[in-house]
Formats: C-alpha cells, sequence, structure tokens
C-alpha cells in the first residue's frame, strides 16, 4: 500500500500549486461568463429603467431638439386633474378587458383542463392542437381575426348567423368593439391558463380520490373539496400571469382595432403609445404614465401574492 | 491503512449548528460506527471527513498530519454511498477498474486485472464481471459499490448508510459481509448509520450523534448496558427500554402510577425523583416473583414475543422467549433483574453505575 | 360487523397474473395479515377486496352479499393508505370529519363523532393542524381516526406503518393491535414486514409470486412453514437452510460431518426419499447450540451483539453460512472452528426438489 500512496498521492507542495491554479481559471471563466450579461442587462434594462423614471419629471420631447427641463411632479399632476377624465376612461376599459378576459379564461381554460384531464386515444394530440394560439405571434393574430371579424368577407358572424352579411359589425360597433378584442384574447390565452391548471391537476395524487370514493363522497363534493383547493394556488398564478398581460394589452388591440372606434378600446397601454409616440412625442408625461400603470400593476400583484400565499400557505 | 482524527470541528448551515465541537478518533484497522438520527450531523462528518464539505472550525487528521487543505482526490479516502453509483451501461469489471485508470494512479494493467479478481472475489462477485450493472440487483449492485472503494486500496472506508437502500434480508446478510471483510483485512472504517442493529452488531465502538454533538462514544456492549443518557438508551435495544418515572421512599423503589416496588440497594446514589430504565429482557415471567400485572398485548416475534404487562396505569414491555401462550387479560407473575436496572436524572443524565 | 370471502378470486393485468385464483375467507372480528415481498399481489388482493380494483374473475362477499361489482363506496369498508392519503390542504379535523360530511351528516353528529375517535386515538391536541405540519406517526393516527370515524363493517390496511421511521413503527404496531382488541373490527392488514405480520395477525396469509404460499397462525407459519420461501421469509434472520443427503437414517452433510435425524421423522423422510436421497435441512438460529459436542462442524465467519443476545454466523464446508443464537457473554473469534447440535424438535426437512415442507406423521 505505502508504494501504491507514494505513486497516486502527490506531495503536498505539487498539490498546493496545482490547487491554486485551478481555482483562478475556475474563477476568470466564471467572469467571463457573467460580464457580456450583466453589461447587456445594465444598458438595455436597468438604464433605461431610471432613465425613463428621471424624465417623467422633466418636461421633454425626443423630437423637440431641447434638452430635459426639471418640473418635479408636473407631469403626474397633469394626469391626475387636467387629463384626468380621458385618463380615467382608458383605465375604466382595461379594467373591463381585464376582468372580461381573465374571467373567460378562467372558466374556459379549467373547463378544457378537466375534459383533459382522462387521457384518451389522441389526447395529446388534441392538447397540441389547442396549444397553437398560444404560441402564435400577437400581431399576426390581430391581423388575421381583423379578417375573421369582417362583415362583408369574415367567418365569424358565418358561424353565429349561418349567414356573413347579416351579423354584427364587430369591430366598429362601439359596444361590440372591446368584446371582440377579449374574444381574442380568450381565444389565444384560455390554452394558457389550461396548461397550468393541468399541471395542476396531475399534481393531485390519485391516493386522495380512492380515499374519498372510499369515505363515499359524490363527484361534486370532491371536485368542490379536494379538485379546487388542490388546483387553487396554480390558478392564482395564472389569474396574476394573465391579469399583468392584460394591463399591458397593446398588440392585438392596435392589430384589430387601434384603439378605436373612437377611444372604446383605447386601453391603458394603447394611450401610451399614442402619448409617447403618434406624432405627439410626450416624452415627459408618458413616462410619468408609465410609472403609474407600474405602480398599479405591483400593488395588483402584490395582493395576488398574498392570496397565493395563503391558498398555498400549507 | 490511516487512523483518522477529528479534533473539535463545528459546522454551521445557515443559522443551525450541524456539527458543534465533534471530536473522536478512528484507530487503524477500526470499524467505527457514527449512529444517529436523521439530521442528527452524521453524513456531514462523513463529508467533511471526505473533504465534499468544509468545516468551520476544527481539524481534520490523518496519521497525524492535518489535511483540511486537501481536497477529496488528494485525501485518497473511499467512500461508499446510500446510492449505487455506478455507470450502469459499463460492465461490473469496467466499473471495478475505473477508479485505477485514473492516469494519476498510473497502475499497471495486470495490476489492475490482478486486483479487480481479488476485490471480486473476496465479495463474491467473481461471475458478474462480465454483466452490466444496470441488469444486477440492488443487493450486487452495493457490493459492486464496495468493491470499487476496496480496488483502490484507500487510507480509510467512509460508508453513509450502504445497506438501508437494501431490503431485510439483503441487509443482513451483506451487514455480515462486510464485518467479515472489514476484520480480515483490517481496514479503518467509518460507517454512518440509523440503524442501532447495524451499529450494535457491526461495530468496534459506537459514537452516538445527537443534534450535532457526540452524546457517547464506546463499544457496543457499554452503549448498551451503560447508556450515559435516556436518549442513548431508547436508541438501542428493539423492542425500546422501559424507561418509567420512579421514586425513593425509604430505600425504596416506587414506580410511579403503578404497584411496582423494590428494595433499593444503592439507595444513596438515587436521587428521590428519577426516571428507571428496564430492559424488556430484563423483566422475567416469573411464576414466584413477586410483582403482578395484567397481560393488554402479546406481540409473537417466532424467536420471542413481547409482552405488555400494565401494572395500574403503567405498561410494562417484557421479552419472553419462543411464542407465548398467554392470552389478553391473564394476570402475570414477573421479577426484574435488579442488577440490570438504570437510573437517570429526571433531566436524562445516568445516575451511579 | 362483517366476514369477507374470496372465492377464486384472480387478477390479470394482461396476460400477467398480479394474483392467482384465491381462496380465503376473513372472519368477523379477525386481523388477518397478507405478507409477502413487493409484487406478490397483496396489496392487488386489498385493493379489489376495496373495490378499488376490479377483478379479472371469481367473487367477494361482504357478509354473504356479493359485492364482486359494487363500487368502493357501496362496500361500507375503510381503507388505510400507506402514504395516509391526507387530505393536504384541510386540518387534521376537516379529514377526519369529511367522510361523514359527504355523507351530509348533520353538524352535531359530525363534531360528536370526531371527539370521539379523536379521544379513543389520543389526537385531540393536534385537531387544527395541517397535515404537513404532523409528524408520521400523527398523520397516520389522523388516517386511522378518519378510517374509524364512519364505524365501517371492516378495516382494510395497506402498509400503514410503512412510511413511519423505525422508533414510530414499533408504537403504532402496538397501538393498532390494541385498537383492534377493544374494536373487534373485521381487518385485513397488508404488509410486506414479517415482524410486523408475525406481531399482529391473528392468522397470516403469506403469498408470493402472485400465489398464496401458506395460510395459518404465527405458530404455525413460523414453526412448520410449508415451503423453503415461507421458511426463508419468516425470522430475522429466516431459518438455516443446508442441503445435504439423506441416508441410513443421518443427513449427511458434505464434509461437516453426519445429523442423526430424530426418530420421529424417520418414517416421513423415508416416504419422500427412500434410503437414499437430497434433502434439505431447516432449523431456525435459536434451536442450535454451540457446544464441544456437537456433530456438526463449522468455523465462525462473524459474530455480533444484539444487545441482549449474539449471533453468531457460522460458515460450513459448502460455504453456506448459518445462523446460531447464542448468549451473549460468548465469544468466538473469527476464524475458529466450533461444533454444534439441533434440538430435536425443532428441525425440520424440505424436499429440495419441489421445495415443500415435508410434513411430519400426524401424532395420535
Amino acid at each position: 500500500m505505502t508504494s501504491v500512496k507514494a505513486q497516486a498521492i502527490p506531495t503536498s507542495a505539487e498539490r498546493t500549486t496545482r490547487q491554486g491554479r485551478r481555482q483562478v481559471s475556475d474563477r476568470t471563466i466564471a467572469q467571463l461568463f457573467i460580464w457580456p450579461t450583466l453589461i447587456l442587462l445594465i444598458a438595455m434594462n436597468v438604464f433605461p429603467l431610471f432613465y425613463s423614471l428621471y424624465l417623467s419629471f422633466n418636461d421633454y420631447s425626443v423630437i423637440a431638439n431641447q434638452p430635459p427641463q426639471w418640473v418635479a411632479l408636473e407631469n403626474y399632476e397633469e394626469i391626475l386633474t387636467n387629463g384626468r377624465a380621458r385618463y380615467w376612461h382608458n383605465f375604466t376599459v382595461t379594467g373591463r378587458y381585464a376582468a372580461l378576459s381573465v374571467g373567460l379564461q378562467i372558466l374556459i381554460g379549467f373547463g378544457l383542463a378537466m375534459l383533459l384531464r382522462e387521457k384518451f386515444k389522441g389526447s395529446g394530440f388534441i392538447t397540441t392542437l389547442i396549444l397553437i394560439p398560444m404560441m402564435l405571434s400577437p400581431v399576426v393574430v390581430g391581423l388575421f381575426w381583423k379578417l375573421i371579424f369582417d362583415p362583408s368577407k369574415g367567418f365569424f358572424n358565418y358561424l353565429i348567423y349561418l349567414n356573413p352579411r347579416a351579423g354584427d359589425q364587430w369591430l366598429s360597433d362601439p359596444t361590440l368593439s372591446l368584446w371582440s378584442i377579449v374574444i381574442v384574447d380568450v381565444w389565444m390565452w384560455s390554452p394558457f391558463v389550461m396548461l397550468l391548471v393541468l399541471s395542476g391537476l396531475s399534481a393531485i395524487p390519485n391516493y386522495l380520490y380512492e380515499a374519498a370514493a372510499i369515505d363515499r363522497a359524490s363527484a361534486w363534493f370532491q371536485f368542490r373539496r379536494i379538485t379546487l383547493p388542490q388546483v387553487m394556488p396554480l390558478l392564482l398564478i395564472a389569474v396574476l400571469f394573465r391579469t399583468i398581460e392584460a394591463f399591458k394589452a397593446f398588440d392585438v388591440v392596435m392589430g384589430l382595432t387601434g384603439g378605436g372606434p373612437g377611444d372604446t378600446t383605447e386601453t391603458v397601454a394603447v394611450r401610451l403609445y399614442s402619448e409617447a409616440f403618434l406624432g405627439k412625442f410626450n416624452t415627459g408625461e408618458s413616462g410619468a404614465l408609465a410609472y403609474i400603470v407600474l405602480i398599479i400593476i405591483i400593488a395588483i400583484s402584490n395582493l395576488y401574492i398574498r392570496a397565493l400565499n395563503r391558498a398555498g400557505g400549507d | 491503512m490511516s487512523d483518522i482524527e477529528l479534533r473539535h470541528i463545528s459546522k454551521q448551515f445557515k443559522d443551525t449548528a450541524a456539527l458543534d465541537d465533534v471530536s473522536f478518533s478512528v484507530a487503524d484497522g477500526e470499524l467505527f460506527v457514527l449512529l444517529g438520527h436523521t439530521g442528527a450531523g452524521k453524513t456531514t462528518t462523513l463529508r467533511i471527513i471526505a473533504g465534499l464539505e468544509r468545516q468551520d472550525a476544527g481539524d481534520v487528521v490523518f496519521d497525524g498530519e492535518i489535511v483540511n487543505q486537501y481536497t477529496p482526490a488528494d485525501r485518497d479516502v473511499a467512500f461508499v454511498f446510500q446510492q449505487y453509483s455506478l455507470y450502469p451501461n459499463k460492465t461490473v469489471y469496467e466499473n471495478l477498474a475505473f477508479p485505477l485508470r485514473s492516469p494519476l494512479r498510473r497502475v499497471s494493467s495486470v495490476e489492475i486485472d490482478r486486483r479487480v479478481r481479488d476485490a471480486a472475489e473476496k465479495l463474491r462477485i467473481t461471475p458478474l464481471l462480465a454483466r452490466k450493472t444496470a441488469n444486477l440487483s440492488g443487493g450486487e449492485m452495493q457490493r459492486v459499490s464496495i468493491g470499487r472503494a476496496i480496488v483502490r486500496q484507500p487510507r480509510v472506508f467512509l460508508m453513509d448508510e450502504p445497506l438501508s437502500n437494501l431490503d431485510a434480508k439483503l441487509r443482513e446478510a451483506l451487514r455480515i459481509e462486510i464485518q467479515h471483510l472489514q476484520k480480515t483485512q483490517g481496514s479503518t472504517t467509518l460507517f454512518v448509520t440509523h440503524d442501532q442493529i447495524e451499529a450494535l452488531t457491526m461495530a468496534d465502538r459506537i459514537g452516538v450523534l445527537r443534534q450535532g454533538r457526540i452524546v457517547q462514544i464506546g463499544p457496543p456492549q457499554e452503549i448498551y448496558d451503560r447508556p450515559t443518557t435516556t436518549f442513548v438508551a431508547q436508541l438501542v435495544g428493539i423492542p425500546r427500554i422501559n424507561l418509567l418515572p420512579a421514586t425513593r421512599e425509604n430505600g425504596t423503589l416506587v414506580i410511579a402510577d403503578s404497584a411496582i416496588k423494590l428494595p433499593l440497594v444503592n439507595a444513596n446514589e438515587v436521587p428521590p425523583l428519577f426516571l428507571l430504565g428496564v430492559r424488556p429482557e430484563d423483566v422475567r415471567l416469573d411464576p414466584a416473583g413477586d410483582l403482578r400485572g395484567e397481560v393488554i398485548l402479546t406481540e409473537p416475534l417466532g424467536v420471542e414475543t413481547v409482552v405488555h404487562i400494565r401494572s395500574e396505569r403503567q405498561t410494562l414491555l417484557c421479552l419472553v422467549p419462543g411464542i407465548t401462550p398467554l392470552a389478553i387479560g391473564d394476570t402475570v407473575s414477573f421479577s426484574i433483574d435488579r442488577s440490570r436496572l438504570h437510573f437517570f436524572e429526571r433531566g436524562g443524565q445516568r445516575v451511579g453505575d | 360487523m362483517a366476514e369477507i370471502q374470496l372465492l377464486q378470486v384472480e387478477k390479470k393485468f394482461g396476460e400477467v397474473h398480479a394474483v392467482k385464483p384465491m381462496d380465503l375467507t376473513v372472519h368477523d372480528g379477525e386481523f388477518v395479515v397478507l405478507l409477502g415481498p413487493s409484487g406478490c399481489g397483496k396489496t392487488t388482493t386489498l385493493r379489489m377486496i376495496s373495490g378499488l380494483e376490479t377483478t379479472t374473475s371469481g367473487t367477494i362477499l361482504l357478509n354473504g352479499r356479493d359485492v364482486t361489482w359494487a363500487h368502493p363506496s357501496e362496500r361500507d369498508i375503510a381503507f388505510v393508505f400507506q402514504f395516509f392519503a391526507l387530505y393536504s390542504h384541510m386540518t387534521a379535523r376537516q379529514n377526519i370529519a369529511f367522510p361523514l360530511q359527504a355523507q351530509g351528516e348533520s353538524k352535531e353528529t359530525v363534531n360528536q363523532r370526531v371527539a370521539e375517535v379523536s379521544r379513543l386515538l389520543q389526537i385531540e391536541h393536534i385537531l387544527d393542524a395541517r397535515p404537513g405540519a404532523l409528524s408520521g406517526g400523527d398523520q397516520q393516527r389522523v388516517a386511522l381516526a378518519r378510517a374509524l370515524v364512519r364505524r365501517p363493517a371492516a378495516f382494510l390496511m395497506d402498509e400503514p406503518l410503512g412510511a413511519l421511521d423505525a422508533d414510530f413503527r414499533e408504537t403504532m404496531r402496538a397501538e393498532i393491535k390494541r385498537l383492534h382488541i377493544d374494536n373487534q373490527a373485521t381487518t385485513v392488514y397488508v404488509t410486506h414486514d414479517q415482524i410486523e405480520a408475525m406481531a399482529m395477525g391473528d392468522r397470516i396469509v403469506v403469498m408470493s409470486a402472485a400465489a398464496v404460499q401458506q395460510v395459518g397462525t404465527p405458530t404455525e407459519i413460523y414453526h412448520d412453514p410449508a415451503s423453503l420461501f415461507v421458511a426463508r421469509f419468516i425470522g430475522s434472520p429466516g431459518m438455516n437452510l443446508v442441503t445435504g443427503r439423506y441416508h441410513g437414517g443421518q443427513v449427511h452433510l458434505p464434509d461437516c460431518g453426519a445429523y442423526t435425524v430424530p426418530p420421529q421423522w424417520i418414517a416421513p423422510l423415508n416416504t419422500a426419499f427412500g434410503d437414499d436421497g437430497d434433502v434439505i435441512l431447516g432449523f431456525r438460529p435459536e434451536a442450535a447450540q454451540v457446544t464441544p459436542q456437537g456433530a456438526l462442524s463449522a468455523t465462525v465467519y462473524a459474530s455480533d451483539l444484539h444487545g441482549s443476545y449474539t449471533m453468531l454466523h457460522l460458515e460450513l464446508c459448502d460455504q453456506t453460512i448459518v445462523h446460531v443464537r447464542s448468549s451473549r457473554q460468548s465469544s468466538h473469534p473469527i476464524g475458529t472452528a466450533v461444533q454444534f447440535d439441533l434440538d430435536p424438535a425443532m428441525v425440520r426437512f424440505f424436499d429440495p426438489a419441489t421445495e415443500a415442507a415435508i410434513v411430519p406423521e400426524v401424532r395420535a
């Protein structure tokens, strides 16, 4: 054994140098990986974040060729006083849109998940089909739904009334325009809710249902007392994600109605866009608006997360 | 082989102390067993010795040399894990030869072949050498894992619950083989387990670990016969030791809530309030015995039967040989071997001898 | 309470038998243990009794009523699962109340019965905790309470102690048995742990490879195993089994001496093997004594202390290891040669060809 040891184990001097070299090179490699990412992150995310915050306290327009002028809270005041009526309208549109589309997505997504929970022949294929809308680009979705909703050649009305010419002016009727956006959003994102719920359902161990069957629980009792509470944390996550997304609703709206007719579908994000760019280039004020939206989203998320912690507390 | 010594090892994980001033030594050729519950710090100790984990304070010493700065490879220990970490697509032979193929070692292929066959012979796995390890049973896999440790001829063997993934019968068979191998090879081995039977049966010495501290070190017989705390007393022995609150009244031992009274020999050493420990085999059914109780449960195990005897509100477990004809509700006479009583303070510390 | 009868009950998955056709009667108030290694069909059998698994053929009778195709909820049985199967989002109290609420019992009844059963199991102090916050033992107590609260006709338990630490297992084993003694409820209990089976069962059904090997009381199973499988499986360690040659009233072990067969075994062995044949000699570790006068010789392979006794592991000439129980004071260093003898009342014989036990003459 002694001879083997002499071969196998380097002297302690060798050991230290070898070790020392290795440690230095490890660290260098780690830094080589980290720095480019860090620089990119600072340039693309961190800097714009703080610069836009700074601009929101200034009178500034990117096309005015004038340096930013410090006005403190004036932009915020403007939004909350003079511009209040129209901004409030934007927020109510967004709120109604969020409530309707998230609510429908949860119902439909949950229903689909319950249907697809049992494995049957072709269930994998059907699941994949259902997931397709989620994977499409929102702008493309907006554009081809515009065709589908088209009162003269779209087949949406045909589906409902079996007559393409009898139907409604989905995109230009002020009472229907918001609904059309909701329909598209539900079509696109219900699969997402379904996916989350499906993973929640599959995580419920089968023995809970076996125990319930032994305990003589009815199907409805099992759903109410086992399925629903067990899926609740994931359901809340779905609601949180979809609500945040709804507040940012932009691309589909632009693709479909552009905020119209009038301002009936002008969500906060669309308004923000028109303030910041479309002819006005009101950079300072739109910065302030963006920050107000950010604060609201953070507040809502916090409420959800609190509810989530309570639901998943065990 | 080598001897190992741990000097005042401490280790924190976040705010919890995983190990607190742990010191012990394993002599050259000794089989030392660390016994404790899950989370007591057994595995952490092993990992610190192997160099997989770094202690916050204290020294790890091999053959008198402090090895704190050495990497696991440099410490030259063999580690047998609970999960058999074998290469599934290689043959048993290749798995055994693998540790020797390291260019660092420069072992000739003739020597490799000799050592692999030698290890296989000792572990009775020679017929398996050509098999892929993926096709082996759990017991065979663990043999190969141990074989892979043996071929290296390391300075020490560290075994982290190597038997706990096996079923009872295999565990027993392999335990006996490890014991035989270790004794005939004289290899320094540190064996970690939560199974008191493994500890009692295999160890030259046992170190009992509780919440990161060593509570007792000694040969199995001593751990069993003279546990220093109620914790150790309850940790070893199946069925578990009877631990009963008792009082000393004028030189008589009275077990609380029961009709059991015994004369006390060493009355002066015993505090007025204490815990009495009686191993179930020291409670004997004895027609001439002056103690009485009611049988409330019998558990025949085959070679012996656990009889639960009730006296007023206390229950005493008693081990009788064979399968007893006693029925539930029977009144029995019994005696307690007074030379084998254990006395503990209410706090758990052993009193007297 | 209830009597459970299985008549030629069989379960196949595709062409593979999970349970070969079996008959079994569990009498009213009896505690029957289904024992066997994993995959032997014991859990499938239990699940067929519960209705959680369908049968391929055969009939299951509960109190004489054919329930073969009845839904679990129509069988009036309670099932205790290995991993407790508690509802993790409910408190212990809600878990226990669940079966009563599912049947629409009134609030007072529910409260009263939950209080009753939790007093019985001494879990009143943990009723408001969720399962995740409880120890394994307490979780299983809650699961037992949930089973008891409905007062079912029979209890089916699937390795209820399998997920517990060794410490808890011993305590819970006694608790469950004690509960059964007080309740006298018909119970079918599944385990792979032979110690548990011996300690708890009124009768034990030993299963292996989808078939019943032996049905009997713990004493019968331990002392008179019907086959080599049962002999090996019961006991820790199992029965020592040594292959030898039966000839002239003796069993000759290769190079290790000859064992003189006790007189009562001569006739049955002659019937089985004539005057010359291979035989397997079986004896429990406590049936052997190391003594200088012993007829059999071996060398000490290992020896270990078990607290109250020492187990010697002896290597015979053909490398078979036999286990011999001896006093805790005995000390035999590895490698020493020893002689040992067997208690004539405790030896058994097996036919190596059929693996079945040789049946002794019926003593008049």
